[in-house]
């Protein structure tokens, strides 16, 4: 017992006291430079997916407007082209220009027996 | 000191705490139980389901020019609940579009009420200047507004449509169904300006089909104005006139007059507005003989030369009846008992053919049901089944008396005569776009040899009989004038009421145009030859100078 203790206290006189061995710094260092860099890309790709979800919403948005002003347009289009057409209906009537030739012009109907009809040689 | 700050910062800790703790708790209630009334709040709020409105088919005549249209409007309402200034309100209602302030006042201050007309159907252009103003309360949509060009031109046959968009009469009424189409839906979502910022659910609108009629727009004016001129002259109650195609049954006029503007409909008088050559009855009068002749030709009781010794008078059963003028016996041929317009001589025919054959000839041409022309509330006329005949009976209807016929039965019976002996059904629609043509439907009523038979002798009702007045230099007419005294609610005739007709057919060589003109209740003169038969030959010359028939044989050839 007393060999043991003597052969455990030369042992530590004879040899000096030295660190304990820890991880390397080094390679700590390049996983946690490597765990950032993903982190940043990440991030990046996130923002870049929420800027395209909100840029393609926006797209719709003004593209709904877009559609409702056309839509307005399309139905004013549509009631001025109406009017017009009324217009032209009215305008065109036989009656009418018949009406406003007999009063401005003069115009006479002509009868059957002022008109002559000819029957072309086939 | 410090105890007290402490206590101070504990109280303001707990506050804080307190606040803070109450703003999960609140936003739990928000989000789970109150989540699905809050949810349909805002939807309310910002989202909106319209109707788009179908455009109404137009309707064309047969030269392609409209005759009634569908123009675009803004019916404008009001929330007089939201409304803050109603005397603001209503001024600019009465500047804007017109509507008379004192009138909608009442209306836009009547805080009892959530919703009133302002205006319906009204210009789009003054309903966007009131818009313009952004007055609290008001709301605008779109509506169609029927828009008739012609105005008078065949008001009663087009018909027209109610506010709502609906056909409440005529064409209009007939062919709805294809007129109106389908109308869309889409919902919409607006942000707190009341900008459209998403379209959800769009249901797109179908518009109505276009409806292209047989009626000629410059036929139909010519033939108003006649009868308008017609009625002027004889200060007559009313005046009808149809323009019908024997070869095919259709229609290119269809007039009545007195007219109304279509596109002031409500307030006309109904009486007006009924197109009374389909819906209302008349008794024919001599025109009827026709029918009377084609069944005894057809029978072969006679020939257009049998002749027969007629007296002025005769008694038939309790009654007398005689000729239109005094006379003595005259030895008549069939072709002059028609040309001479005879009641004697029709009579004696009626006799000879008996109550059943004649009964079964009446129905043969078509009168006592209806001609199935597509037009609401075509009458059937009135008939009386033979087994029903008085003793009397067969001394009136063979003379178009004891019967009433409308006038388009009238006119088709005429147009087989004119079609060699083969009826075809009058019709107003040519077809609907996007569908077929309707079929004619064609019958035979007399063989061709009648037809011919009956063709000569109504020529010579014109050219030596009582419709010369319906002569039209260049061309054969042939035709049949009648004069029928109106009935009276005492089931006798009525004194000093009688409808004047006349029915031809030109040119009889090769027929064009059928046309029928009656008068109703002339004054001064009462024949069908004096007061109808001027009308038909004016209207028969426009229509053949217009549609360039040539005449049957060149002047002085």
């Amino acid at each position: 017992m007393a060999a043991w203790a003597a052969a455990a206290r030369a042992e530590e006189t004879a040899a000096p006291l030295r660190p304990r061995t820890r991880p390397r710094p080094r390679p700590r260092v390049a996983k946690r430079e490597l765990r950032v860099t993903g982190g940043v890309f990440w991030i990046g790709i996130v923002a870049t997916l929420l800027a395209g979800v909100v840029a393609t919403n926006v797209a719709v948005l003004r593209l709904n407007m877009k559609l409702d002003r056309l839509g307005r347009e399309r139905t004013d289009l549509r009631a001025q082209n109406a009017q017009l057409s009324s217009q032209l209906s009215s305008a065109a009537s036989a009656p009418r220009i018949q009406k406003l030739a007999a009063k401005q012009l003069g115009w006479v109907q002509a009868t059957s027996d002022q008109t002559t009809y000819f029957t072309l040689q086939k | 000191m410090n105890r007290l700050v402490n206590r101070r910062i504990r109280l303001f800790l707990a506050t804080l705490a307190l606040v803070f703790g109450g703003l999960p708790l609140r936003g739990t209630w928000l989000q789970t139980v109150r989540a699905d009334s809050l949810s349909s709040l805002a939807q309310i709020q910002q989202r909106e389901t319209v109707t788009i409105p179908a455009g109404r088919g137009t309707l064309f005549d047969r030269s392609g020019l409209e005759l009634a249209l569908g123009e675009q409007a803004t019916t404008v309402y009001a929330n007089p609940m939201q409304i803050t200034n109603p005397h603001r309100a209503a001024l600019a209602v009465e500047r804007t579009l017109g509507v008379n302030a004192d009138q909608i006042l009442p209306a836009l201050a009547n805080r009892t009420r959530g919703f009133v007309y302002v205006a319906r159907q009204a210009d789009p252009a003054q309903a966007a200047a009131l818009q313009r103003l952004k007055l609290p309360g008001f709301g605008f949509y779109p509506e169609e507004r029927r828009d008739y060009p012609q105005r008078s031109v065949a008001a009663q046959v087009l018909g027209y449509v109610g506010t709502d968009g609906n056909g409440l009469s005529g064409l209009e009424l007939q062919f709805d169904h294809e007129l109106a189409g389908r109308p869309g839906k889409e919902t919409i979502t607006k942000d707190p300006s009341g900008q459209v910022i998403d379209v959800q659910n769009q249901i797109p609108e179908v518009p109505g089909r276009d409806v292209y009629l047989t009626l000629d727009h410059t036929i139909q004016a010519n033939a108003e104005e006649v009868l308008r001129e017609t009625v002027r002259k004889w200060a007559a109650k009313s005046a009808s006139a149809i323009v019908l195609d024997p070869r095919t049954g259709a229609i290119l006029a269809m007039a009545v007059q007195p007219g109304f503007n279509a596109n002031s409909f409500p307030s006309t008088p109904s009486d007006l507005q009924r197109n009374r050559t389909v819906t209302d009855t008349y008794e024919p009068g001599s025109t009827f003989k026709l029918v009377t002749v084609a069944g005894a030709l057809s029978e072969r009781i006679v020939s257009p030369r049998t002749r027969f010794r007629l007296p002025y008078s005769l008694h038939v059963a309790d009654r007398v009846i005689h000729d239109a003028e005094k006379r003595g016996i005259v030895n008549y041929s069939v072709a002059q008992i028609l040309a001479h317009s005879s009641n004697i001589g029709a009579i004696t025919l009626a006799e000879m053919l008996g109550r059943t054959r004649l009964s079964s000839w009446i129905t043969k041409f078509g009168f006592g049901r209806t001609t199935g022309i597509d037009f609401p509330g075509e009458s059937p006329g009135i008939v009386l089944p033979s087994d029903k005949w008085s003793g009397s009976t067969i001394g009136n209807v063979p003379i178009g008396q004891g019967i009433a016929v409308t006038p388009v039965q009238m006119a088709a019976a005429y147009a087989a005569i004119a079609n060699r002996g083969v009826w075809s059904r009058p019709h107003l629609v040519d077809h609907v776009a996007g569908g077929a043509r309707p079929s004619l439907n064609h019958r035979r009523l007399v063989s061709p040899k009648i037809a011919k038979q009956l063709m000569t002798m109504l020529k010579d009702v014109v050219a030596e009989g009582t419709g010369q007045f319906a002569a039209v230099p260049g061309y054969q007419v042939a035709g049949k004038t009648g004069t029928a005294q109106k009935p009276d609610s005492h089931g006798g005739y009525a004194t000093g009421r009688y409808v004047a007709s006349f029915v031809g057919i030109v040119p009889a060589s090769r027929p064009r145009f059928v046309i029928l003109v009656a008068v109703d209740e002339p004054r001064g003169a009462i024949w069908g030859g004096t007061v109808a038969a001027p009308a038909f030959q004016q209207i028969a010359r426009f229509d053949l100078q217009y549609l360039e028939v040539p005449p049957d044989a060149a002047p002085g050839k």
